[in-house]
Protein backbone atom coordinates (compact mmCIF):
# COMPACT_ATOMS: atom_id res chain seq x y z
CA UNK A 1 0.00 0.00 0.00
CA UNK A 2 2.88 2.29 0.79
CA UNK A 3 4.19 2.01 -2.74
CA UNK A 4 0.78 2.91 -4.18
CA UNK A 5 0.59 5.94 -1.93
CA UNK A 6 3.99 7.10 -3.11
CA UNK A 7 3.01 6.62 -6.74
CA UNK A 8 -0.23 8.51 -6.44
CA UNK A 9 0.75 11.29 -4.10
CA UNK A 10 4.52 11.45 -4.22
CA UNK A 11 4.89 11.51 -0.44
CA UNK A 12 6.04 8.81 1.94
CA UNK A 13 3.60 6.57 3.73
CA UNK A 14 4.52 7.38 7.31
CA UNK A 15 7.30 8.38 9.64
CA UNK A 16 9.50 6.03 11.60
CA UNK A 17 11.64 6.87 14.61
CA UNK A 18 14.18 4.09 15.07
CA UNK A 19 14.57 4.69 18.77
CA UNK A 20 10.95 4.30 19.75
CA UNK A 21 8.72 1.31 19.69
CA UNK A 22 5.35 2.95 19.10
CA UNK A 23 4.25 0.88 16.13
CA UNK A 24 5.47 -2.30 17.81
CA UNK A 25 3.49 -1.51 20.93
CA UNK A 26 0.39 -0.63 18.94
CA UNK A 27 0.56 -3.93 17.08
CA UNK A 28 1.29 -5.99 20.17
CA UNK A 29 -1.51 -4.42 22.16
CA UNK A 30 -4.00 -4.86 19.33
CA UNK A 31 -3.42 -8.58 19.69
CA UNK A 32 -3.96 -8.47 23.44
CA UNK A 33 -0.41 -9.01 24.59
CA UNK A 34 2.39 -7.01 26.27
CA UNK A 35 6.05 -7.24 27.30
CA UNK A 36 5.15 -9.07 30.51
CA UNK A 37 2.61 -11.82 30.93
CA UNK A 38 -0.25 -12.00 33.46
CA UNK A 39 2.12 -12.90 36.30
CA UNK A 40 4.40 -10.00 35.54
CA UNK A 41 7.13 -12.24 34.13
CA UNK A 42 9.10 -11.18 31.05
CA UNK A 43 7.33 -12.33 27.94
CA UNK A 44 9.51 -11.57 24.95
CA UNK A 45 10.88 -14.83 23.62
CA UNK A 46 7.60 -16.74 23.36
CA UNK A 47 5.42 -13.78 22.61
CA UNK A 48 3.63 -14.57 19.31
CA UNK A 49 2.15 -11.09 19.05
CA UNK A 50 5.53 -9.45 19.52
CA UNK A 51 7.12 -11.73 16.97
CA UNK A 52 4.41 -10.94 14.43
CA UNK A 53 4.74 -7.26 15.20
CA UNK A 54 8.47 -7.47 14.51
CA UNK A 55 7.93 -9.27 11.23
CA UNK A 56 5.30 -6.84 10.03
CA UNK A 57 7.19 -3.75 11.15
CA UNK A 58 10.41 -5.01 9.58
CA UNK A 59 8.67 -5.41 6.25
CA UNK A 60 7.22 -1.93 6.47
CA UNK A 61 10.48 -0.29 7.49
CA UNK A 62 12.57 -2.07 4.90
CA UNK A 63 10.28 -2.00 1.89
CA UNK A 64 7.72 0.76 2.22
CA UNK A 65 8.63 4.37 1.53
CA UNK A 66 8.92 5.94 4.97
CA UNK A 67 10.54 9.04 6.40
CA UNK A 68 13.06 8.53 9.17
CA UNK A 69 12.73 10.97 12.02
CA UNK A 70 14.84 11.53 15.10
CA UNK A 71 12.49 13.12 17.60
CA UNK A 72 9.09 14.64 18.30
CA UNK A 73 9.75 17.89 16.46
CA UNK A 74 10.68 16.14 13.24
CA UNK A 75 7.79 13.73 13.68
CA UNK A 76 5.19 16.50 13.92
CA UNK A 77 6.96 18.53 11.26
CA UNK A 78 6.68 15.62 8.85
CA UNK A 79 2.91 15.38 8.80
CA UNK A 80 2.28 19.08 9.37
CA UNK A 81 4.49 19.82 6.41
CA UNK A 82 2.69 17.30 4.22
CA UNK A 83 5.75 15.10 3.86
CA UNK A 84 4.00 11.90 4.96
CA UNK A 85 0.56 10.67 4.16
CA UNK A 86 -0.44 8.89 7.37
CA UNK A 87 0.17 8.94 11.09
CA UNK A 88 -0.32 5.76 13.10
CA UNK A 89 -0.57 6.87 16.68
CA UNK A 90 -2.84 7.34 19.67
CA UNK A 91 -5.80 9.68 19.18
CA UNK A 92 -3.92 12.20 21.32
CA UNK A 93 -2.06 13.13 18.17
CA UNK A 94 -5.20 14.87 16.88
CA UNK A 95 -4.38 18.30 18.35
CA UNK A 96 -0.97 18.19 16.67
CA UNK A 97 -2.62 17.42 13.36
CA UNK A 98 -5.28 20.10 13.79
CA UNK A 99 -2.73 22.88 14.42
CA UNK A 100 -1.87 22.79 10.74
CA UNK A 101 -4.97 24.63 9.59
CA UNK A 102 -4.06 24.58 5.94
CA UNK A 103 -4.73 20.85 5.90
CA UNK A 104 -8.29 21.15 7.17
CA UNK A 105 -10.70 18.85 5.41
CA UNK A 106 -7.94 16.63 4.04
CA UNK A 107 -7.53 14.24 6.95
CA UNK A 108 -9.72 11.30 7.95
CA UNK A 109 -9.39 8.75 10.70
CA UNK A 110 -9.19 5.06 9.89
CA UNK A 111 -8.87 1.89 11.99
CA UNK A 112 -5.40 0.60 12.91
CA UNK A 113 -4.32 -2.02 10.41
CA UNK A 114 -4.79 -5.55 11.69
CA UNK A 115 -1.95 -8.02 11.98
CA UNK A 116 -2.09 -11.20 10.00
CA UNK A 117 -2.70 -13.54 12.91
CA UNK A 118 -5.43 -14.98 15.07
CA UNK A 119 -6.73 -12.83 17.89
CA UNK A 120 -5.55 -9.63 16.32
CA UNK A 121 -7.94 -6.72 16.08
CA UNK A 122 -8.16 -3.30 14.52
CA UNK A 123 -7.93 -1.36 17.72
CA UNK A 124 -5.19 -0.57 20.19
CA UNK A 125 -4.12 1.80 22.90
CA UNK A 126 -0.96 3.88 22.85
CA UNK A 127 -0.81 5.58 26.20
CA UNK A 128 -2.60 8.73 27.11
CA UNK A 129 -3.72 9.08 30.71
CA UNK A 130 -4.73 6.28 32.99
CA UNK A 131 -6.00 6.04 36.53
CA UNK A 132 -4.23 3.92 39.08
CA UNK A 133 -5.52 3.36 42.60
CA UNK A 134 -2.55 2.73 44.87
CA UNK A 135 -2.57 -0.10 47.33
CA UNK A 136 -2.36 2.08 50.43
CA UNK A 137 -4.59 3.55 53.11
CA UNK A 138 -7.65 5.47 51.94
CA UNK A 139 -7.88 3.04 49.08
CA UNK A 140 -11.62 2.79 49.54
CA UNK A 141 -11.95 6.56 49.46
CA UNK A 142 -9.95 6.76 46.26
CA UNK A 143 -11.95 3.99 44.62
CA UNK A 144 -15.16 5.70 45.65
CA UNK A 145 -14.02 9.00 44.12
CA UNK A 146 -13.05 7.41 40.84
CA UNK A 147 -16.28 5.44 40.70
CA UNK A 148 -18.50 8.42 41.31
CA UNK A 149 -16.75 10.67 38.82
CA UNK A 150 -14.91 8.90 36.05
CA UNK A 151 -16.74 5.61 36.19
CA UNK A 152 -20.30 6.86 36.34
CA UNK A 153 -20.67 10.42 35.13
CA UNK A 154 -21.32 10.91 31.44
CA UNK A 155 -21.64 14.59 32.12
CA UNK A 156 -18.00 14.79 33.18
CA UNK A 157 -16.88 13.28 29.90
CA UNK A 158 -19.06 15.58 27.85
CA UNK A 159 -17.59 18.58 29.63
CA UNK A 160 -13.99 17.57 29.15
CA UNK A 161 -14.52 16.74 25.50
CA UNK A 162 -16.11 20.08 24.78
CA UNK A 163 -13.62 22.15 26.71
CA UNK A 164 -10.35 20.22 26.35
CA UNK A 165 -10.82 17.74 23.53
CA UNK A 166 -10.22 14.77 25.80
CA UNK A 167 -11.28 11.48 24.30
CA UNK A 168 -12.22 8.90 26.85
CA UNK A 169 -13.01 5.21 27.13
CA UNK A 170 -16.32 5.53 28.96
CA UNK A 171 -18.87 3.75 26.82
CA UNK A 172 -22.15 5.38 27.98
CA UNK A 173 -20.76 8.82 27.20
CA UNK A 174 -20.55 8.03 23.51
CA UNK A 175 -24.29 8.33 23.08
CA UNK A 176 -24.24 11.97 24.05
CA UNK A 177 -24.56 14.69 21.38
CA UNK A 178 -21.16 16.19 22.17
CA UNK A 179 -19.51 13.00 21.04
CA UNK A 180 -21.70 12.70 17.99
CA UNK A 181 -20.69 16.08 16.55
CA UNK A 182 -19.08 16.01 13.12
CA UNK A 183 -15.54 17.38 13.06
CA UNK A 184 -14.91 19.94 10.33
CA UNK A 185 -11.19 19.34 10.17
CA UNK A 186 -11.84 15.74 9.30
CA UNK A 187 -14.29 16.58 6.55
CA UNK A 188 -17.37 16.06 8.70
CA UNK A 189 -16.33 12.67 10.04
CA UNK A 190 -17.75 12.07 13.50
CA UNK A 191 -14.29 11.26 14.80
CA UNK A 192 -15.10 11.23 18.49
CA UNK A 193 -18.02 8.88 18.02
CA UNK A 194 -15.99 6.58 15.80
CA UNK A 195 -13.12 6.53 18.27
CA UNK A 196 -15.65 5.70 20.94
CA UNK A 197 -16.80 2.64 19.00
CA UNK A 198 -13.26 1.47 18.56
CA UNK A 199 -12.42 1.86 22.25
CA UNK A 200 -14.77 -1.01 22.91
CA UNK A 201 -12.58 -3.22 20.72
CA UNK A 202 -9.28 -2.50 22.48
CA UNK A 203 -8.13 -5.61 24.33
CA UNK A 204 -7.51 -5.17 28.05
CA UNK A 205 -3.84 -5.63 28.81
CA UNK A 206 -1.91 -5.68 32.09
CA UNK A 207 1.14 -3.47 31.64
CA UNK A 208 3.13 -4.78 34.57
CA UNK A 209 5.92 -2.84 36.29
CA UNK A 210 8.74 -3.00 33.81
CA UNK A 211 7.48 -1.49 30.58
CA UNK A 212 10.35 0.99 30.16
CA UNK A 213 13.12 -1.55 30.69
CA UNK A 214 11.51 -3.86 28.14
CA UNK A 215 10.84 -0.98 25.81
CA UNK A 216 14.46 0.08 25.66
CA UNK A 217 15.58 -3.50 25.05
CA UNK A 218 12.91 -4.11 22.42
CA UNK A 219 13.82 -0.91 20.57
CA UNK A 220 17.44 -2.04 20.36
CA UNK A 221 16.33 -5.53 19.28
CA UNK A 222 14.12 -4.15 16.55
CA UNK A 223 17.01 -2.09 15.23
CA UNK A 224 19.04 -5.29 14.95
CA UNK A 225 16.17 -7.03 13.21
CA UNK A 226 15.80 -4.32 10.57
CA UNK A 227 19.50 -4.73 9.89
CA UNK A 228 19.01 -8.41 9.16
CA UNK A 229 19.28 -10.27 12.47
CA UNK A 230 17.17 -13.37 12.97
CA UNK A 231 13.95 -12.52 14.80
CA UNK A 232 13.84 -15.60 17.02
CA UNK A 233 17.44 -15.24 18.18
CA UNK A 234 17.04 -11.54 18.83
CA UNK A 235 13.89 -12.06 20.88
CA UNK A 236 15.53 -14.86 22.88
CA UNK A 237 18.48 -12.66 23.72
CA UNK A 238 16.10 -9.78 24.50
CA UNK A 239 14.30 -12.04 26.95
CA UNK A 240 17.58 -12.78 28.73
CA UNK A 241 18.49 -9.11 28.87
CA UNK A 242 15.07 -8.21 30.19
CA UNK A 243 15.29 -10.83 32.94
CA UNK A 244 18.73 -9.56 33.92
CA UNK A 245 17.62 -5.94 33.87
CA UNK A 246 14.78 -6.36 36.31
CA UNK A 247 16.52 -8.32 39.03
CA UNK B 1 51.29 37.55 71.96
CA UNK B 2 49.81 34.19 72.63
CA UNK B 3 46.39 35.71 73.12
CA UNK B 4 46.26 37.59 69.83
CA UNK B 5 47.48 34.53 67.91
CA UNK B 6 44.95 32.35 69.69
CA UNK B 7 42.16 34.80 68.91
CA UNK B 8 43.08 34.82 65.21
CA UNK B 9 43.03 31.04 65.16
CA UNK B 10 39.63 30.93 66.79
CA UNK B 11 38.15 33.40 64.33
CA UNK B 12 39.74 31.51 61.48
CA UNK B 13 38.22 28.28 62.64
CA UNK B 14 34.84 29.90 63.13
CA UNK B 15 34.81 31.26 59.60
CA UNK B 16 35.81 27.94 58.18
CA UNK B 17 33.35 26.05 60.34
CA UNK B 18 30.20 27.00 58.43
CA UNK B 19 31.43 26.02 54.94
CA UNK B 20 32.86 22.84 56.41
CA UNK B 21 29.49 22.01 57.93
CA UNK B 22 27.80 22.60 54.59
CA UNK B 23 30.37 20.46 52.84
CA UNK B 24 29.98 17.63 55.29
CA UNK B 25 26.16 17.74 55.34
CA UNK B 26 25.53 18.12 51.64
CA UNK B 27 28.53 16.38 50.20
CA UNK B 28 30.24 13.85 52.43
CA UNK B 29 27.30 12.47 54.35
CA UNK B 30 25.28 11.81 51.15
CA UNK B 31 28.35 10.16 49.62
CA UNK B 32 28.62 7.89 52.61
CA UNK B 33 24.90 7.10 52.62
CA UNK B 34 25.03 6.41 48.91
CA UNK B 35 27.79 3.92 49.62
CA UNK B 36 25.58 2.19 52.19
CA UNK B 37 22.68 2.32 49.70
CA UNK B 38 24.72 0.46 47.14
CA UNK B 39 24.73 -2.53 49.46
CA UNK B 40 20.94 -2.61 49.58
CA UNK B 41 18.58 -4.11 47.05
CA UNK B 42 14.99 -3.44 46.07
CA UNK B 43 12.69 -1.12 44.17
CA UNK B 44 11.57 2.35 45.14
CA UNK B 45 11.33 2.61 48.90
CA UNK B 46 11.22 -1.12 49.56
CA UNK B 47 14.85 -1.71 50.48
CA UNK B 48 16.55 -4.60 52.18
CA UNK B 49 20.16 -5.67 52.67
CA UNK B 50 21.65 -7.12 49.47
CA UNK B 51 25.33 -7.46 50.18
CA UNK B 52 27.46 -7.51 47.08
CA UNK B 53 24.66 -8.40 44.62
CA UNK B 54 24.74 -4.98 42.98
CA UNK B 55 28.50 -5.07 42.58
CA UNK B 56 28.35 -8.51 41.05
CA UNK B 57 25.68 -7.33 38.66
CA UNK B 58 27.98 -4.58 37.36
CA UNK B 59 30.12 -7.07 35.50
CA UNK B 60 27.34 -8.81 33.64
CA UNK B 61 25.26 -5.77 32.74
CA UNK B 62 25.46 -5.25 28.97
CA UNK B 63 23.91 -1.78 29.11
CA UNK B 64 26.49 -0.61 31.64
CA UNK B 65 29.31 -2.01 29.56
CA UNK B 66 27.93 -0.18 26.52
CA UNK B 67 27.67 3.03 28.53
CA UNK B 68 31.26 2.71 29.71
CA UNK B 69 32.46 2.07 26.17
CA UNK B 70 30.58 5.12 24.89
CA UNK B 71 31.86 7.34 27.69
CA UNK B 72 35.43 6.25 27.07
CA UNK B 73 35.04 6.87 23.35
CA UNK B 74 34.04 10.43 24.12
CA UNK B 75 36.91 10.75 26.57
CA UNK B 76 39.63 9.46 24.28
CA UNK B 77 38.55 11.49 21.26
CA UNK B 78 37.29 14.65 22.81
CA UNK B 79 39.78 15.52 25.54
CA UNK B 80 42.96 15.50 23.40
CA UNK B 81 41.30 17.41 20.56
CA UNK B 82 39.91 19.97 22.96
CA UNK B 83 43.21 20.47 24.75
CA UNK B 84 45.11 20.98 21.51
CA UNK B 85 42.47 23.30 20.05
CA UNK B 86 42.33 25.34 23.25
CA UNK B 87 46.13 25.67 23.29
CA UNK B 88 46.18 26.78 19.67
CA UNK B 89 43.43 29.35 20.21
CA UNK B 90 45.11 30.63 23.35
CA UNK B 91 48.43 30.96 21.52
CA UNK B 92 46.74 32.86 18.71
CA UNK B 93 44.96 35.15 21.11
CA UNK B 94 48.12 35.78 23.06
CA UNK B 95 49.62 37.61 20.14
CA UNK B 96 50.09 41.23 21.13
CA UNK B 97 49.51 42.52 17.62
CA UNK B 98 46.19 40.82 16.97
CA UNK B 99 43.33 43.26 16.45
CA UNK B 100 39.93 42.54 17.96
CA UNK B 101 41.29 40.10 20.55
CA UNK B 102 38.48 40.83 22.95
CA UNK B 103 35.83 39.95 20.38
CA UNK B 104 37.44 36.61 19.49
CA UNK B 105 37.91 35.78 23.14
CA UNK B 106 34.26 36.51 23.91
CA UNK B 107 33.06 34.51 20.91
CA UNK B 108 35.11 31.52 21.93
CA UNK B 109 34.07 31.66 25.56
CA UNK B 110 30.37 32.39 24.99
CA UNK B 111 29.35 28.78 24.29
CA UNK B 112 30.15 27.69 27.85
CA UNK B 113 27.79 30.20 29.35
CA UNK B 114 24.88 29.69 26.99
CA UNK B 115 21.87 27.78 28.19
CA UNK B 116 22.54 24.12 27.54
CA UNK B 117 18.97 23.26 26.64
CA UNK B 118 18.66 26.17 24.22
CA UNK B 119 21.92 25.20 22.56
CA UNK B 120 20.84 21.57 22.29
CA UNK B 121 17.51 22.43 20.70
CA UNK B 122 19.38 24.53 18.17
CA UNK B 123 21.90 21.82 17.40
CA UNK B 124 19.13 19.27 17.09
CA UNK B 125 17.50 21.31 14.38
CA UNK B 126 20.84 22.08 12.70
CA UNK B 127 21.67 18.39 12.47
CA UNK B 128 18.16 17.21 11.62
CA UNK B 129 17.42 15.32 8.42
CA UNK B 130 16.34 18.48 6.66
CA UNK B 131 18.51 20.69 8.83
CA UNK B 132 20.99 23.36 7.91
CA UNK B 133 24.05 21.12 7.86
CA UNK B 134 22.54 18.61 5.44
CA UNK B 135 21.23 21.39 3.24
CA UNK B 136 24.67 23.01 3.18
CA UNK B 137 26.45 19.76 2.39
CA UNK B 138 24.08 18.87 -0.43
CA UNK B 139 24.24 22.31 -1.96
CA UNK B 140 28.00 21.84 -2.25
CA UNK B 141 27.32 18.38 -3.69
CA UNK B 142 29.38 16.75 -0.98
CA UNK B 143 26.75 14.17 -0.13
CA UNK B 144 24.15 12.29 -2.18
CA UNK B 145 21.44 11.90 0.42
CA UNK B 146 21.01 13.59 3.79
CA UNK B 147 23.15 12.09 6.53
CA UNK B 148 20.96 10.85 9.39
CA UNK B 149 23.09 12.60 12.00
CA UNK B 150 21.03 11.82 15.05
CA UNK B 151 19.63 8.48 13.94
CA UNK B 152 22.81 6.70 12.99
CA UNK B 153 24.88 5.33 15.91
CA UNK B 154 28.20 6.55 14.53
CA UNK B 155 27.11 10.02 13.49
CA UNK B 156 25.20 10.55 16.72
CA UNK B 157 28.45 10.11 18.67
CA UNK B 158 30.13 12.46 16.22
CA UNK B 159 27.50 15.14 16.84
CA UNK B 160 27.87 14.77 20.61
CA UNK B 161 31.63 15.21 20.36
CA UNK B 162 31.25 18.25 18.13
CA UNK B 163 28.79 19.85 20.53
CA UNK B 164 31.07 19.18 23.48
CA UNK B 165 34.04 20.68 21.66
CA UNK B 166 31.97 23.71 20.73
CA UNK B 167 30.90 24.18 24.29
CA UNK B 168 34.02 23.57 26.34
CA UNK B 169 37.01 24.59 24.24
CA UNK B 170 36.59 28.21 25.29
CA UNK B 171 36.67 27.20 28.91
CA UNK B 172 40.06 25.51 28.66
CA UNK B 173 41.29 28.29 26.42
CA UNK B 174 40.76 30.91 29.12
CA UNK B 175 42.90 28.91 31.53
CA UNK B 176 45.72 28.62 29.03
CA UNK B 177 45.46 32.26 28.05
CA UNK B 178 45.78 33.32 31.67
CA UNK B 179 48.78 31.05 32.05
CA UNK B 180 50.42 32.32 28.90
CA UNK B 181 49.97 35.92 29.87
CA UNK B 182 51.97 35.21 32.97
CA UNK B 183 54.96 34.10 30.99
CA UNK B 184 57.65 36.75 30.83
CA UNK B 185 58.09 37.96 27.27
CA UNK B 186 61.83 38.22 27.77
CA UNK B 187 62.06 34.43 27.49
CA UNK B 188 60.54 34.60 24.01
CA UNK B 189 62.85 37.44 23.03
CA UNK B 190 65.86 35.49 24.14
CA UNK B 191 64.66 32.47 22.20
CA UNK B 192 64.10 34.54 19.08
CA UNK B 193 67.64 35.90 19.36
CA UNK B 194 68.89 32.33 19.53
CA UNK B 195 67.05 31.62 16.29
CA UNK B 196 64.14 29.57 17.55
CA UNK B 197 61.16 29.35 15.16
CA UNK B 198 57.59 29.94 16.34
CA UNK B 199 56.95 26.20 16.54
CA UNK B 200 60.02 25.63 18.62
CA UNK B 201 59.06 28.48 20.93
CA UNK B 202 55.64 26.97 21.35
CA UNK B 203 56.77 23.45 22.07
CA UNK B 204 59.92 24.15 24.04
CA UNK B 205 58.85 27.17 26.08
CA UNK B 206 55.09 27.63 26.24
CA UNK B 207 53.99 24.07 26.80
CA UNK B 208 56.47 23.11 29.51
CA UNK B 209 55.68 26.27 31.45
CA UNK B 210 51.96 25.62 31.09
CA UNK B 211 52.26 22.01 32.17
CA UNK B 212 50.58 22.38 35.57
CA UNK B 213 47.66 24.21 33.95
CA UNK B 214 47.39 21.61 31.21
CA UNK B 215 47.35 18.92 33.86
CA UNK B 216 44.59 20.74 35.72
CA UNK B 217 42.41 21.15 32.64
CA UNK B 218 42.87 17.57 31.48
CA UNK B 219 41.88 16.29 34.91
CA UNK B 220 38.82 18.57 34.89
CA UNK B 221 37.93 17.51 31.35
CA UNK B 222 38.37 13.83 32.15
CA UNK B 223 36.24 14.09 35.25
CA UNK B 224 33.64 16.15 33.40
CA UNK B 225 33.48 13.82 30.40
CA UNK B 226 33.16 10.72 32.55
CA UNK B 227 30.19 12.34 34.24
CA UNK B 228 28.71 13.59 30.96
CA UNK B 229 24.94 13.81 31.04
CA UNK B 230 23.47 17.09 29.84
CA UNK B 231 24.51 17.14 26.20
CA UNK B 232 23.61 13.51 25.62
CA UNK B 233 20.28 13.61 27.42
CA UNK B 234 19.07 16.65 25.52
CA UNK B 235 20.48 15.89 22.08
CA UNK B 236 19.92 12.20 21.61
CA UNK B 237 18.42 10.91 24.89
CA UNK B 238 20.93 8.07 24.89
CA UNK B 239 21.14 7.85 21.18
CA UNK B 240 19.64 5.47 18.71
CA UNK B 241 19.23 2.56 21.11
CA UNK B 242 21.95 3.27 23.64
CA UNK B 243 24.54 4.18 21.05
CA UNK B 244 25.35 7.42 22.85
CA UNK B 245 24.34 6.39 26.34
CA UNK B 246 26.69 7.61 29.06
CA UNK B 247 27.16 6.21 32.56
CA UNK B 248 25.45 9.17 34.20
CA UNK B 249 22.49 8.83 31.91
CA UNK B 250 22.24 5.16 32.75
CA UNK B 251 22.10 6.14 36.42
CA UNK B 252 19.29 8.53 35.59
CA UNK B 253 17.42 5.84 33.67
CA UNK B 254 17.83 3.36 36.51
CA UNK B 255 16.53 5.86 39.04
CA UNK B 256 13.75 7.63 37.20
CA UNK B 257 12.86 6.06 33.90
CA UNK B 258 12.83 2.37 34.72
CA UNK B 259 11.26 0.95 37.86
CA UNK B 260 13.40 2.85 40.39
CA UNK B 261 16.39 0.80 41.44
CA UNK B 262 18.25 3.27 43.64
CA UNK B 263 20.72 0.82 45.18
CA UNK B 264 21.99 -0.32 41.80
CA UNK B 265 22.10 3.27 40.57
CA UNK B 266 24.24 4.15 43.62
CA UNK B 267 26.55 1.28 42.75
CA UNK B 268 26.98 2.53 39.19
CA UNK B 269 27.75 6.01 40.48
CA UNK B 270 30.59 4.53 42.51
CA UNK B 271 31.88 3.04 39.29
CA UNK B 272 32.28 6.58 37.98
CA UNK B 273 34.05 7.58 41.17
CA UNK B 274 36.53 4.74 40.85
CA UNK B 275 37.16 5.45 37.15
CA UNK B 276 37.77 9.14 37.77
CA UNK B 277 40.09 8.35 40.68
CA UNK B 278 42.12 5.89 38.62
CA UNK B 279 42.45 8.20 35.63
CA UNK B 280 43.39 11.19 37.77
CA UNK B 281 46.02 9.14 39.52
CA UNK B 282 47.47 8.01 36.21
CA UNK B 283 47.56 11.57 34.91
CA UNK B 284 49.40 12.80 37.99
CA UNK B 285 51.87 9.96 37.72
CA UNK B 286 52.64 10.52 34.05
CA UNK B 287 53.44 14.19 34.50
CA UNK B 288 55.53 13.59 37.55
CA UNK B 289 57.71 11.07 35.74
CA UNK B 290 58.33 13.48 32.88
CA UNK B 291 59.73 15.99 35.32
Amino acid sequence: MGKKVKEVTGVDLMTFDPSNTEIIRIMMHSAGSWYTDQDGKPNLADNKALKKAFETAKEVVNTAPITLVADWTEFVGAFNGGKVATVISGCWITPSIITEESQSGQWRIAPTPRMDMEGSGNASNLGGSSFYVLNQENQELAKDFITKTFAESSELYENILASNGIQSMFAPAFESPVYQEPQEFFGGQKTNAILGEWTEEVPAVDFGEYTWEADSIVAASFAEVTNGADIKQTLDSAQEQFEAQIQ
Amino acid sequence: MKNSNGKRNVYGLLFAFIPIMFLVTFCFIPMFRSFILSFNAGKGVNLEWGGFTNYKRLFSDPVLIKAIKNTFTYLIIQVPIMTVLALVFAAMLNDKELKGKAIYRTCLFLPCVTSLVAASVLFKSLFGNRGFINTLLSSFNLIDSPIPWLIDPFWAKFVIIVVMLWRWTGYDMIFYLAGMQNIDSSIYEAAKLDGASLFQQFFRITIPILKPIILLTTIMSTSGTLQLFDEVATLTAGGPNNATLTISQYIYNLSFKFAPNFPYAATVSYVILILVAILTFIQFRVTREKN
